[in-house]
């Protein structure tokens, strides 16, 4: 049942990020090629067009993701549509996770487009040369050996669990906010802040490694944070 | 269309006064099938419950009866339905009557206003 | 065992009571009218009995169990606002109900589309409201479930689509299964009730079946019901 659940928030979402990929993606031909051509020409015109289009669409990659799938979060669990997908026979917890599951697996599709995007732009600019690739490939290697797995990894989960904090900071901020019928968007507001601010003031303990800190801490709150969304789910559920 | 329904009376027996009637004006011919509880209900517009409770006050009138797996007929008991049919006009003129005496009419004007009807619709 | 039990069943807001220490035993192979004017509790206790709104005190209970996800499996739904994602299609849609409805019934749900000529290819965004509502109306009905709660299914439904939506309830009618359509349209929705249920102030005052009530008070449901609550 939870695949099912995920594979609708994927389809839905999809409706709307597809076009911005494909947009970005073309943008970013656009943009290295005006730069290549510019490059030969005195003209600043093009490239100062075809970058700012450019830039404003990874903006949007980015923003639009974020927002759309807060928006589905919100509109899906505490709007009309409520009446609908809280009445399927799934757990609320599942719900919570695919949410969370969709928006970080749409954030990782940005950003992979984001990098593919740089890369096209390179490559249309015609500064990209796969012979430095071919010619020097263990300088390539070393490069990435460098960085040890471990830190790799480190720097993998950070990431990843900053975000899965993040998100469900705003989820249970959206889930206590939407409690004050009246003024909903500001108690979501309001109950965003404390919470932060709570969260920071009582996770504080001291560890030599700066890093696995930020590992820990983030991981602490994303399940405070699950915790209060559940919570208000499950003993204060009031739909209009 | 459903048919219609007075406020005030039992639905189920208004639909036995109405089947009764079909069964009069031969919709339903003695001896014949009738349509099934659910089907009727669907046609009356009716809770299909209602509709089984009709069928059960028709069973115990003995105008409709019901036979295991086949469905339910209507009784061919001649004698039966002419009692039936009896039954009801009386009702009818009753109510004709009095109602014709509330307008204020004699039994005479009454009498020759019903056989100058009857000639008239030849 | 009763299908659908409120052993005194309580709900408030802060100081307001919306459900007051509710008895209510219903059982399967009934299309009982859950009646009151607006405000009076009936769409409290339907949210209730989706878990969609928490109880206070006392309890409601699907075959025995608390409402959550197993009951949601057995329970069809239909709520009195549109609520379905418009960017999908019909087609969609029954995929969407087949997806996390073990008892829906494809067929069941094509034929009735396509007796009102409904096309499986139209999304519900470029449906007219009249034709959402009806397709709300057949997704919920081409569930094979064991209950069915049905909130102002007629209301701000045009005539001829009443008569579509009744006959549908009554077609759909299985021993099996209970029906409880809550409105306030009494009139219309009377033929097709076995019980009746009345609701007003959060509390039931009167559950009674409905032929018996004409012939004990000798007038409609809606009459007596007017005439109860001066409404």
């Amino acid at each position: 049942m939870f695949g099912k659940l995920l594979k609708y928030e994927m389809k839905a979402i999809s409706r709307t990020m597809l076009p911005i990929y494909l947009l970005t993606l073309v943008s970013s031909v656009f943009a290295g090629a005006s730069i290549g051509y510019s490059s030969n020409n005195a003209s600043s015109f093009l490239p100062a067009t075809g970058l700012t289009a450019y830039t404003i669409l990874v903006g949007l990659t980015f923003g639009v993701c974020l927002f759309v799938n807060i928006l589905r979060f919100r509109d899906d669990l505490f709007g009309k549509k409520a009446y609908s997908t809280l009445t399927l026979p799934v757990s609320l917890p599942s719900h919570i996770f695919a949410k969370l599951l969709a928006s970080t697996i749409w954030m990782f599709f940005s950003s992979v487009i984001f990098i593919t995007s740089i890369i096209i732009l390179t490559i249309a600019a015609g500064k990209f040369n796969p012979a430095f690739i071919i010619e020097n490939p263990q300088k390539i290697i070393d490069q990435f050996t460098r960085l040890s797995s471990k830190d790799l990894a480190m720097a993998a989960g950070i990431i990843l669990t900053s975000f899965i904090s993040s998100m469900m900071h705003i989820y249970a901020s959206i889930a206590v906010g939407y409690q004050f019928h009246q003024h909903p968007l500001l108690a979501s507001i309001i109950a965003y802040i404390v919470t932060g601010v709570i969260s920071i003031a009582f996770i504080n303990f001291s560890v030599d490694d700066l890093a696995m800190f930020m590992l820990v801490s983030r991981s602490i709150e994303a399940v405070i944070f699950f915790g209060i969304c559940y919570g208000i789910m499950r003993f204060h559920m009031n739909l209009e | 269309m459903s048919w219609k329904f007075e406020s005030g009376i039992p639905i189920y027996s208004q639909i036995m006064d109405i089947i009764k009637l079909r069964i009069l004006s031969g919709i339903y011919t003695p001896g014949g099938k009738l349509p099934g509880v659910r089907d009727l209900a669907l046609e009356a517009g009716v809770n299909p419950n209602t509709m089984q409770r009709a069928m059960a006050g028709l069973e115990n009138e003995g105008l409709v009866r019901s036979v295991r797996t086949s469905g339910r007929y209507i009784t061919d008991d001649e004698d039966l339905i002419n009692v039936l049919r009896m039954e009801l006009s009386r009702t009818k003129v009753e109510q004709f009557y009095h109602d014709m005496k509330a307008i204020g009419l004699t039994q005479e004007e009454v009498i020759s206003l019903v056989l100058s009807y009857g000639g008239m619709k030849k | 065992m009763s299908r659908f039990e409120c052993h005194a069943l309580t709900k408030k807001y802060g100081q307001t009571t919306a459900l007051d220490n509710i008895e209510l035993s219903l059982e399967a192979g009934q299309i009982v009218g859950l009646l009151g004017p607006n405000g009076s509790g009936k769409t409290t206790l339907i949210k209730i009995a989706n878990n969609l709104l928490t109880v206070t005190e006392g309890s409601l209970t699907i075959e025995g169990l608390k409402p959550g996800k197993q009951t949601k499996s057995m329970v069809a739904y239909l709520p009195d606002q549109e609520c379905l994602p418009g960017f999908m299609n019909v087609n969609d849609l029954i995929r969407y109900y087949k997806d996390f409805f073990s008892d829906f019934n494809e067929y069941k749900c094509r034929k009735m589309l396509d007796s009102l000529d409904i096309s499986h290819k139209m999304t519900l965004k470029k449906m007219s409201k009249g034709t959402r509502e009806k397709v709300q109306l057949i997704m919920t009905m081409s569930r094979d479930a064991q209950i069915y709660l049905l909130d102002e299914p007629i209301a701000g439904v045009d005539p001829a689509a009443r008569d579509y939506v009744l006959n549908t309830i009554i077609n759909n009618y299985s021993p099996k299964a209970l029906v409880i359509i809550s409105t306030h349209l009494i009139a219309d929705v009377e033929p097709i009730l076995d019980d009746i249920v009345f609701i007003n102030n959060g509390h039931i005052v009167l559950h009674q079946n409905a032929d018996d009530l004409r012939e004990e008070h000798g007038m409609s449901v809606d009459a007596y019901f007017r005439e109860t609550f001066r409404y």
